[in-house]
């Protein structure tokens, strides 16, 4: 059965993001004045993923190498987003992203007291990534550079759980058709299963309705839209149980890894669906 | 001697393949491989779980054990688990964490426990009989084994029930208040007689002897079992065979064998 690996040090998995830096992304989120702008929200719900990811792997005071980690932004051209002794690394390992945040930003979060009250506690919030909106939407490229680090990934770790590639972008690839290359990366394969393609795709309007992981595209609004329903995977039976868990949606395997408009929540949603590891050991 | 628990105890447990003796996150109590003994008094020991996705697992599967064995009645759980909380907050307070482990420590570790208490025959007893008591929270199990058939499974869970998520004891006290109110879901109790054999095993182990009963007969089961059970190094090299021909999940895996003899 497909996408059932245990994921642990022998056989480790890959997540691989794609960030558009389109000038589009400088917009507040859904269109709304007020809201962060959409490459801030990204790139701070980003920060967040990966934090949960290096706490995942945390066992006692280490870091396991339970996941391989790579950060691509593409406006002007295709660039790692990783910093310190990771730059101009495409992936890197779970515990070196740990030690090489840009900086660590301390913030304030509300928590539960443990008796019904709410507190606020400051936190440590390490910053991997920054927002970017400079440059088009080079999205071809983007993939085409993913399946370049995706090939020697996956016959390196031929027993592996397959890598997970999450798009974030708000717009239209420029640079061509994404359906190409997103078949050649889908069609990466180690032997539990192809490599997962989702796509979250930032809304631009408030009124726009938000689609969570379609069946078919007949709902979606537009070409681009069915574009991006025809580039992403079908959903593995663990990201439906955690859409469930998280969206109290009932999906089946055939439900698409498109999120469309998504709003705040959305995007935040979407991301921890793609990436929580539910066969961790 | 008259009304004494003469006890066999053999114990083996290994980490899954991988990972080092270091990394092992079951536990036993009393912590001894091999030993015959007869006690006057009754005998408990327990076997802990500590879950691999959680932090410092080992160590709350160890503190659940030592707590467990020493000196413990089914009724007095809470103040179990509280002393074996304490404790553990107390360590993890006492180290200076990096930020990913201050996180996993407020999310806190979890563990299966299962205890178990063997008394001595009573005073007016004629005959080498007496009572045992069990608690379970989880999928560690307890098999009872008498003249080559199994008397009591407890839990009872199939084959396939070792797939779910068990019930786990956690760091955080909020995470346990369902336990208090089904306690008595949670033991059980039988009498034992010269010569029985009673088997502790963690959840790999336990799924695997649930599974092959249903195809093999307890009477060459059971001898096949105890025979690699001579030295670690013996149950070791078996073990590596199961995990290698997938007959086991590769998982941290403890038995315990305690034989009651006459």
């Amino acid at each position: 059965m497909a996408y059932t690996a245990e994921i642990n040090r022998s056989t480790p998995t890959c997540f691989l993001f794609l960030i558009d830096h389109s000038t589009s992304m400088v917009d507040p989120i859904m269109g709304v004045p007020g809201n962060p702008q959409k490459a801030r929200f990204v790139a701070d719900a980003l920060n967040k993923v990966i934090q949960s990811l290096v706490v995942s792997a945390s066992k006692d005071v280490d870091v396991r190498r339970y996941y391989q980690i790579g950060v691509l932004g593409y406006g002007f051209g295709v660039t790692s987003l990783l910093g310190g002794d990771l730059q101009g690394q495409d992936l890197a390992w779970i515990d070196d992203i740990y030690k090489n945040p840009l900086r660590i930003e301390e913030r304030i979060k509300k928590e539960s007291d443990g008796a019904g009250g709410v507190i606020e506690v400051t936190r440590k919030f390490p910053v991997w990534v920054d927002p970017v909106s400079r440059g088009q939407t080079p999205m071809c490229a983007a993939l085409e550079r993913a399946i370049s680090i995706l090939i020697p990934w996956v016959e390196e770790h031929p027993q592996s759980y397959p890598p997970t590639v999450i798009n974030l972008t708000d717009g239209e690839s420029n640079d061509g058709d994404p359906r190409i290359p997103a078949e050649t990366l889908k069609s990466l394969a180690t032997a539990d299963g192809n490599t997962i393609l989702l796509t979250v795709h930032a809304s631009s309007n408030q009124f726009a309705q938000q689609i969570f992981f379609p069946y078919s595209d007949a709902d979606l609004p537009d070409r681009a839209s069915r574009k991006m329903f025809e580039m992403s995977s079908s959903l593995p039976v663990q990201m439906c149980r955690t859409a469930q868990e998280l969206l109290g949606i009932d999906l089946s395997e055939s439900a698409k890894g498109l999120v469309y408009n998504a709003d705040i929540a959305g995007i935040v949603q979407a991301l921890e669906i793609g990436t929580r590891p539910g066969n961790l050991r | 001697m008259k009304n004494a628990l003469k006890i066999q105890w053999k114990a083996c447990s290994l980490p899954k393949l991988g990972n080092s003796p270091a990394e092992n996150e079951d536990a036993f109590s009393p912590e001894i491989e091999q030993q015959s003994f007869t006690a006057q008094t009754p005998f408990a020991c327990a076997v802990a779980d500590g879950a691999t996705q959680t932090s410092f697992s080992r160590l709350w599967a160890r503190l659940l054990v030592a707590e467990a064995a020493r000196n413990f009645q089914p009724e007095r759980l809470p103040e179990l688990i509280a002393a074996a909380q304490a404790k553990w907050l107390g360590y993890t307070a006492s180290v200076e964490l990096p930020w990913h482990a201050e996180e996993k420590v407020r999310q806190g570790a979890f563990a299966t426990l299962l205890w178990m208490n063997i008394q001595p025959p009573s005073a007016r007893s004629t005959k080498n009989t007496g009572a045992w008591h069990a608690l379970a929270i989880g999928d560690t199990c307890l098999f009872q084994i008498r003249k080559k058939t199994l008397r009591a499974q407890f839990p009872t869970l199939s084959t396939a029930d070792f797939n779910n998520h068990p019930w786990l004891l956690s760091t955080n006290p909020g995470r346990n208040t369902g336990f208090w109110n089904s306690l008595d879901d949670l033991r059980t109790s039988g009498d034992w007689a010269a010569g029985d054999d009673f088997l502790l095993m963690t959840d790999a182990l336990a799924a695997w002897f649930v599974h092959e009963q249903a195809k093999t007969p307890l009477s060459r089961l059971l001898p096949r079992l105890l025979s690699v059970l001579t030295s670690t190094a013996e149950f070791s090299f078996w073990l590596k065979r199961l995990r290698e021909d997938a007959d086991i999940k590769n998982d941290d895996t403890t038995i315990v064998w305690i034989h009651l003899e006459n």
